[in-house]
């Protein structure tokens, strides 16, 4: 008895659903301009991490000038794989928005035998958010002051050298200077910046590849010296550390963040949220919170948001076999 | 002496109205969630953390740091109540907490808990204030074979907090181990035993794990061998305190564990859950009837509580004198220093103390009320008890499900926390303990990442760790450990022996 | 062949079951040296470790006493699993209020004798009660009912 009362139940809950589900379309035509709803924030990472701050910091900001509530949403998992695949599938109406590093999306593509989607066709661009390169470091009351002493330096170790990385780019930054400078050095991996301070400033790695938020707040501390950003000029907000390339090694490994939503999104929405965007982006306090986390304010138009992806992943194809980066 | 100067200025900007406000619903929110089953600090201070864009640093602070100590306390409400641990640190008083509970005892157990973490706390802050900066420098000498000779000791401690077969305990850490090592392999980045689903990339969640593991497996136990109808939950005071004896075995208990626990704290990675588990183990060798632990050993609870309660506030230290995060949410309240502008590190002892001593006294004024909260709360928590079980427990899964599914709105978790159900449910019934594996699942993956890593340091070398002072005393005491272990169990088999003849 | 102690039987077998599973998936991790361990290294060593404990647990419990293995019974442990898998499948479609309400029934037909009228009244409430601090105070993104 109790078994058929359970079926019938069920059946006539998915006969409401069905209906209450095809009502919101009846009042398509009525709808107020974008925005006019709650959006959801994606983040790749999960509660609590570096991003994961600076994505919820946006929701805040983003509530604000567009008035509408900003929830955001953890989907960590398989390098951003979880989160990017969630939001291209999600319906294209600017309610379902992806905050994430323009990089590691556009590496996905290469890092991964069967990437789950083509992140140029599923998504586009809307909005850059930061310029943030990655640094190479050593440890403060280190010898090596420079970038031509590191090379002298490994040059000496004949290839005995190591080097700490937290992240995919720290290991391509370091893998590619590693090949313009003609030395080589081990890799030693960790997963986050406070794991390999030790290490570093004990002497047992020769150099480091870090995150600038991790690298930044150390060299404050006086605990590490930065050798070079990876970006071909020197940073608005560190000037004084001098660019990788100024010391003759032609090292482009700018990494930055953006805001995509799924490619099918209309122009006029795109368009709308690019300027919610830059609203945020030019008020000086996010100018002090980006700057805080090691990078340049950066903002753009949509159609430059795809081109630098699209650039970005063809970059990324020769940096992972340059790098030897095992695909899963 | 400075530090009294110091620390009158840290309770002058701690006792603001507004200070104390964010503290007290800093604490309460954090009770909560940490009662709550499934929901645990970390998400909740990510929550809450745009909250406190707008507030000043010292409050903001104040309110997040009383979240996370405040989970502390809620965590043993629900482990000893339920058999549910809110999160790692909280599984080992599940062990012997329950089992108070079970005996009428609830009462006595969280107030040794509440009172047991108080102590802890008061004495962890004074620790902050005295000590900080030199105990954190220590921290700073520890390198990757340190780590390594670390998580091995802690392994070993494992088997220890089993109390029945010494093999079977031995064989649950190893499969815990390998369940941890689920995921991608830091040193490479290649995953492992990921069977191709991108839910496991990050490796096995430790909340559906727990949960599953302990919690559910505990209703299902209590389903099929109902305990007998209890009677009316007395709540005269009597019977919600300990009495003179359990006092007596609780006060020398919690003193070790706050040893312990403090000096585990500071260690960055791990420090923090290893010093419950630690607590656990040095009170069932040193006592005189061992016997006792896994049937509602009062220090088996006054231990491990204080140990993590005071882990909890030295934890601060590497990042209020050093500027470096000892675990994911100090991680969190080093994001939320920057985004106030303030920079984490030795500098803020001089150039903020109100901010660094405000924290220091802040943390003392939460303790206190978290005991004040806890305490009376023990008489309703234990009439929450005698609710009918039939209600209590479809309640309690309904807590635990969505609690999951709040954290990362998965589905997957779901079917996480069904296999480790069954997981659980075939381990009851083979009498094999999962505790000695969830510490298997922490710190094995970690203990195999230190490991390789020095391997690649040293160039393959394996004298790294002997020539490290640190690791190779580390690794002299896994020794010492590992005999006091193996030969009681030789004695054991002999008195067998000689007893069958 | 008898078993003297049956838990311990069915621990050892689980054990051995255990570590060829694992043994068997993790074979084509690269291995490498005691110097330069691979990904495979430390897992295959684990493995064999609990094959080999899980081989003298057996065999011990062929000679020493031990504890008989409980009767399973099928109602707890199904309708609890159920009660999960109810809730996970139709969270997203359907909600959490009923995705609650359909835990709250299916777990409460774990035991006995279940009294109807009392199940539904208390499932209903629950789940209202748990979904008002979720979502509402905690600010829990999940669909409460269907769509979004």
């Amino acid at each position: 008895m109790t078994a058929k009362d359970l079926k019938l139940t069920r059946r006539s809950l998915i006969a409401a659903a069905s209906l209450a589900a095809v009502m919101p379309g009846v009042t398509f035509a009525q709808s107020k301009p974008y925005p006019d709803g709650t959006i959801t924030f994606v983040c790749a990472f999960p509660a609590g991490s570096g991003a994961d701050v600076l994505v919820r910091f946006f929701s805040e900001k983003l509530a604000q000038v567009s008035k509408q509530t900003v929830i955001v949403e953890n989907k960590p998992g398989a390098n951003g794989n979880i989160a990017a695949e969630y939001v291209a599938r999600a319906k294209p109406d600017g309610y379902t928005v992806y905050v994430h590093s323009g990089t590691s999306t556009a590496a996905n593509m290469s890092l991964f035998k069967k990437p789950p989607i083509d992140v140029t066709k599923a998504l586009r661009g809307v909005q850059f958010i930061n310029k943030q390169p990655f640094m190479l470091a050593v440890a403060a009351d280190s010898p090596i002051k420079d970038m031509k002493q590191l090379t002298e330096h490994l040059k000496g170790k004949g290839g005995d050298g190591t080097y700490g990385s937290t992240a995919t780019s720290g290991k391509v930054l370091a893998e590619v200077y590693l090949q313009l400078a003609g030395v080589s050095a081990t890799e030693v991996a960790y997963k986050t910046g406070p794991d390999s301070l030790n290490d570093i400033t004990s002497g047992q790695l020769d150099f480091a590849a870090l995150d600038p938020v991790f690298a930044l707040s150390q060299q404050r501390e006086g605990r590490l010296r930065l050798l070079g950003v990876g970006s071909p000029q020197r940073m608005k907000s560190i000037p004084d550390v001098p660019a990788i390339k100024e010391f003759g090694y032609n090292v482009d490994q700018l990494g930055w963040w953006g805001v995509f939503v799924p490619a099918k999104t209309p122009d006029d929405t795109v368009m709308t949220l690019n300027g919610l965007f830059l609203k945020v982006l030019q008020a000086p306090d996010t100018e002090a919170f980006l700057n805080k986390f090691g990078g340049d304010v950066y903002t753009g138009s949509p159609k430059e948001v795809d081109e630098l992806l699209a650039k970005t992943v063809e970059e990324w194809r020769g940096y992972v076999a340059l790098a030897k980066i095992p695909q899963n | 002496m400075e530090v009294f100067d110091h620390l009158a200025t840290g309770f002058m900007a701690a006792g603001t109205l507004q200070n104390l406000f964010f503290c007290l619903i800093g604490t309460v929110l954090g009770t909560l969630i940490g009662v709550l089953p499934g929901i645990g600090p970390i998400p909740a201070l990510a929550i809450l953390l745009p909250i406190t864009f707008g507030l000043d640093p010292l409050s903001s602070l104040i309110m997040l740091a009383g979240i996370y100590y405040g989970a502390q306390y809620g965590g043993s409400t629900t482990s000893i109540l339920v058999n549910m641990p809110g999160e790692a640190s909280s599984v080992v008083t599940c062990i012997e907490g329950h089992q108070m509970a079970r005996k009428g005892r609830a009462g006595a157990a969280l107030a040794i808990a509440a009172l047991g973490s108080f102590f802890a706390g008061c004495v962890g802050t004074v620790f902050i204030a005295a000590f900080g900066p030199p105990l954190a420098s220590i921290a700073q000498q520890f390198n990757s074979p340190d780590y390594f000779a670390l998580m091995l000791l802690g392994l070993v401690m494992a088997i220890v907090l089993a109390h029945g077969s010494v093999m079977k305990a031995v064989a649950m850490v190893l499969i815990g181990l390998l369940l941890g090592l689920v995921g991608t392999d830091t040193n490479t980045g290649l995953t492992r035993y990921t069977f191709g689903l991108s839910g496991l990339w990050e490796g096995i969640d430790f909340l559906p794990l727990v949960l599953g593991l302990f919690g559910i497996v505990e209703i299902i136990r209590n389903l099929e061998n109902p305990p007998p109808p209890r009677d009316a939950i007395s709540t005269r005071m009597r019977d919600l305190w300990p009495n003179k004896q359990e006092i007596r075995e609780a006060i020398p208990a919690a003193l070790r564990g706050t040893m312990l626990g403090s000096i585990l704290g500071i260690l960055p990675g791990g420090g923090a859950v290893l010093a419950s588990f630690a607590s656990y183990t040095l009170e069932k060798k040193i006592t005189k009837t061992p016997r006792r632990f896994g049937h509602g050993a009062v220090e088996g609870v006054a231990g491990p509580e204080s140990a993590n309660n005071a882990a909890a506030q030295t934890s601060f230290i590497p990042l209020l004198t050093l500027g470096i995060p000892s675990n994911p949410i100090m991680a969190i309240m080093m994001g939320a220093m920057i985004i106030q502008g303030i920079q984490p590190g030795a500098a803020v002892m001089t150039t903020r103390p109100d901010l660094f001593w405000g924290m220091v006294a802040s943390m003392w004024i939460g303790n206190l009320m978290l005991v004040v909260i806890n305490l009376p709360m023990i008489g309703i928590w234990v009439k929450l008890l005698s609710v009918p079980y039939r209600l209590l427990y479809p309640a309690i899964l309904l807590f635990c499900a969505i609690g999951v599914y709040s954290t990362s709105t998965e589905p997957f978790m779901m079917v996480l926390m069904i296999v480790f159900t069954v997981f659980g449910y075939v381990l009851f019934k083979l009498g094999c303990e999962p505790a000695p594996m969830v510490l298997g699942f922490i710190l094995g993956p970690l203990m195999e990442e230190n490991l390789r890593r020095s391997l690649v340091i040293s160039r393959g070398d394996p004298m790294i760790f002997i020539n490290r002072p640190i690791s190779a005393t580390l690794l002299v005491a896994t020794v010492l450990m590992l005999c006091l272990i193996i030969f009681p169990q030789f004695r054991k088999t002999r008195e067998e022996a000689f007893q069958e003849e | 062949m008898v078993i003297k102690s049956p838990q311990d039987f069915g621990a050892g077998i689980l054990f051995i079951l255990f570590g060829a599973i694992g043994l068997w998936v993790g074979s084509d991790l690269n291995f490498g040296t005691a110097r330069n361990m691979g990904p495979g290294y430390f897992p295959m060593i684990i493995c064999g470790l609990i094959m080999l404990i899980g081989l003298i647990v057996a065999a011990k419990s062929l000679a020493v006493e031990g504890p008989a293995i409980e009767r399973i019974q099928f109602r707890p442990i199904v309708f609890i699993l159920l009660a999960i898998a109810a809730f996970g499948l139709f969270i997203e479609d359907i909600g959490a209020i009923i995705a609650s309400i359909l835990l709250i029934m299916f777990a409460a037909y774990a035991r006995k004798d279940v009294n109807l009228i009392e199940t539904v009244v208390f499932a209903v409430v629950t789940a209202a009660f748990v979904v008002i601090i979720f979502v509402y105070a905690l600010g829990q993104p999940m669909p409460v009912w269907w769509g979004r």
